[in-house]
């Protein structure tokens, strides 16, 4: 991923370069050469001319390494395969095998190996050096940013605890201020209240003040501790991994992973890095090979020996690295006509050790960021799982509060946006959805509903007369087709059905009221009938204008004297 | 031990009120929050004595549930307690609470015991016939009018001033006049004729609990 123009990342899968961090890389490159190289020339003229040649060499081939990277960044790519990043570095390798070859005739120094020789020692090594290095450098580089999340994250934590304490306090204040005003109580009277209870505590009013004022702040309480309890679990986590993270990167300088590829890269790299010095027991291929060969069975085999005891691994390990170390050197000695001066031998030690130690803090590193990413990803599902059972749980304790305070239809509303508000913070969009859809209902209620079945009729009059089972006897009797359509709502019909009940209860006084529905040619036709004492003079009041309303004036009431009867007939055209 | 039944369909409302009183010597039978259940629970109890809210959401409210008590069992004991802080605000006469009830305004009261010494009051009352309703509330909280009550409850239900004018039989220049009046007894400073309306019927509701 491009993080800027000027320092882009070039991203493999876990390796990670970052180009501002390549003049140090390369400046360690050069002092490990020319320790490499110092002791084994004869005079300083020659020791110089070889440090100007590894300085150009190097400076050349991260030249081109950076170019070449930002190059194929530029051109519509985000990241480098792990194939290119090492093409790069192979040619980057050649690259300064030419260099040093055009140097040692400007410089007139005679090169004691053959340039296909520096030629593929360089390669080799360049292939794989671009990436540990990037490795190493990436492992530190997310040392140092776990430590500054952790610094942030702790500085945060001081942060709300310190003013916990005081929001809380404050959001009690206000809660009461609300439920005082909810309850048309003045402040002086509530602390009054307040303070009877304390004296008698039988008091009607402040407990119901109290009782609610506590449910509402352990509510708003519970919600904030969770918060912070997730926040204290987070920065847990943060911790521990940061320890870990540093823990292995420490424990790797000592202790070399069994990973086969990666110990593969590090012995290859070590035993090719010596075919660019100028050492003098390295320069037949087949000692190479041998000791090459020699090496990784050793370390592999005493390592898988003592793998499942950890003390005895860092005991191979220093044994492992000593011995694959020391035998090359005496196969040098071996060898006819050859003879290795103390300083080739500690230039052979510092190449090996150096890569040696790189290979196992990159591969440690790896291997523990692989299971931190692991280990962070499922914690943080847990936190996701258990944030969104708190979620739920407070979201349904504050519904239930809500019933005790509002009225239906603000408790619906404050429900559903609760639920709304709580779904989105859980980026649950299931559950978001679903509230949408029960703010909408609630706000539409039925009224929007239309009329396109006798079901939908039927059901929404035998719905307004259940309230009234018990106080009075209705029967319904429907005898409404299959298929009608009704221009009124579902809501204008129940609410004309509901007012004509309740006129004929309070001001008729009846006991028995009879519902029948039919179909007319034009409209559907509600006969509602009751045996109460009747009414006197022209209908008037809030129930005339409901059913003018509902049917377009198609309605009327009379009172059969014979059958001592009140009739309301409403017609609802069809549509 | 005085059998209660609590009608109530705030449950929290109910359930506290049911542990008060029954600490103070009351069976309570059950606390019904809607009038099918008050009306079976009635008929298999019997009780001595109802606690009934006026306001029960839509259907029948506390006032038809308390006569449907009635005519089921003449002596039994009605308190009603709501939250309307002055019985003036609703439609009384359309209501006709049952004589020898009790009509408490949960402002007026601040103690247990006055709801329970009521509903022992209403008990007796019940016996001796033809005792009108006892009507309790704050009366200082609103220095209004009967017929500024009425205003007040008009405006609310969304009559417009001509409408309100041919139901309280004056002219349209005195009905304009009265709501004048009433917002600024009510202190209600915005002139602005609509936002005044909304305003008023704004207070009507916070005065009978609905908002």
């Amino acid at each position: 991923m491009v993080t800027s123009d000027l320092a882009p990342d070039i991203r493999l899968k876990h390796w990670r370069i970052r180009l501002e961090y390549f003049p140090p890389i390369a400046f360690l490159g050069v002092l490990v050469s020319v320790v490499s190289r110092f002791a084994s020339f004869p005079n300083t003229r020659i020791a110089l001319a070889e440090i100007v040649m590894q300085t150009v060499g190097f400076t050349l081939v991260y030249i081109f390494w950076i170019y070449t990277a930002r190059a194929l960044l530029y051109f519509d790519k985000d990241r480098l395969s792990r194939i290119q990043i090492m093409t790069i570095g192979a040619i980057g390798g050649l690259i300064m095998a030419v260099s040093q070859s055009i140097l040692s005739w400007v410089f007139d120094i005679p090169l004691q190996t053959s340039f296909l020789m520096r030629a593929i020692g360089n390669v080799v090594v360049a292939a794989f050096w671009l990436p540990l290095q990037s490795v190493v450098v990436g492992n530190f580089r997310r040392y140092a940013r776990l430590k500054l999340e952790i610094r942030e994250e702790f500085l945060q934590q001081e942060s709300v605890q310190i003013t916990r304490r005081r929001a809380l306090e404050e959001y009690r204040r206000k809660i009461e201020e609300d439920i005082q005003d909810k309850l048309k109580v003045t402040t002086s009277e509530a602390n009054k209240l307040f303070s009877s209870l304390s004296t008698n505590g039988s008091g009607r009013l402040p407990e119901y003040l109290r009782v609610i004022s506590d449910e509402y702040f352990r509510l708003t309480a519970h919600k904030m501790e969770s918060q912070i309890k997730l926040r204290e679990a987070r920065f847990s986590n943060m911790k521990s991994n940061f320890h870990e993270f540093r823990a292995a990167l420490l424990e790797s300088v000592a202790t070399r992973p069994l990973n086969p590829v990666w110990f593969a890269i590090v012995i290859v790299v070590t035993i090719t890095v010596p075919l660019t010095a100028k050492a003098q027991y390295l320069l037949i291929p087949q000692i190479v090979l041998a000791t090459g060969l020699s090496a990784f069975l050793i370390q592999f085999l005493l390592l898988k020996s003592f793998k499942y005891i950890d003390s005895y691994q860092r005991l191979a390990t220093v044994v492992a690295t000593i011995a694959s170390t020391a035998l090359p050197i005496i196969l040098a000695h071996m060898i006819p006509n050859n003879d290795p001066s103390l300083g080739n031998h500690i230039a052979y030690f510092v190449v090996v050790i150096t890569v040696t130690f790189l290979g196992h803090i990159a591969q440690a590193g790896i291997l523990k960021e692989d299971e931190l990413r692991e280990r962070s990803l499922k914690e943080l599902m847990k936190f996701k799982d258990s944030e969104k059972e708190r979620n739920a749980e407070f979201s349904k304790i504050t519904r239930d509060w809500a019933k005790y305070i509002h009225g239906n239809y603000t408790t619906k509303l404050e429900s559903a946006a609760l639920a709304i508000e709580t779904a989105i913070s859980a980026e649950d969009l299931e559950a978001t959805e679903l509230a949408i859809k029960e703010v909408e209902r609630t706000l539409k209620g039925e009224s929007v509903r239309s009329i396109s079945s006798p079901e939908i009729l039927i059901d929404e009059v035998r719905e307004r007369c259940l309230n009234w089972q018990g106080l009075i006897e209705i029967n319904i009797d429907n005898t409404v087709g299959s298929e009608i359509k009704v221009a009124a709502s579902v809501k204008d019909v129940g609410d004309c059905v509901e007012e004509a009940i309740l006129n004929a209860v309070r001001h008729g006084d009846c006991s028995t009221i009879g519902i029948q529905v039919f179909e007319k040619t034009s409209s559907v036709c509600l006969v509602i009938s009751n045996d109460g004492k009747g009414f006197s003079g022209k209908p008037k009041g809030f129930g005339s204008s409901i059913f003018e309303e509902a049917t377009g004036g198609d309605w009327k009431l009379w009172r059969d004297e014979r059958n001592q009867s009140t009739i309301l007939e409403l017609n609802f055209a069809k549509s | 031990m005085p059998k209660l039944l609590i009608v109530e369909n705030d449950s929290f409302a109910g359930t506290f009120m049911s542990k008060s009183l029954g600490t103070a010597g009351f069976s309570i039978i059950a606390v019904a929050d809607t009038a099918p259940i008050a009306m079976k629970t009635f008929r298999e109890t019997s009780p001595d004595c109802a606690l009934i809210d006026i306001e029960l959401g839509t259907g029948p409210n506390g006032i038809d549930i308390a006569r449907a008590f009635r005519k089921l069992k003449s002596n039994i004991g009605i308190v009603f307690l709501t939250s309307i802080v002055d019985p003036r605000l609703i439609d009384l006469k359309g209501l006709e609470l049952p004589d020898g009830s009790i009509y408490l305004s949960k402002s007026y009261v601040s103690d247990t015991s006055e709801i329970s010494d009521s509903l022992h009051e209403s008990m007796q009352l019940a016996k001796s016939k033809s005792v009108a309703c006892i009507i309790r509330y704050p009366k200082s909280q609103l220095q209004l009018t009967n017929g500024q009550f009425e205003l007040i409850r008009l405006i609310a239900e969304g009559l417009s001033n001509k409408e309100i004018a041919r139901t309280k039989f004056v002219t349209l220049k005195s009905t304009e006049n009265s709501i004048a009046r009433l917002a600024k007894k009510l202190d209600l400073k915005d002139t602005n004729t609509n936002s005044q309306r909304v305003l008023i019927a704004k207070r009507y509701f916070q005065m009978i609990g609905k908002v």
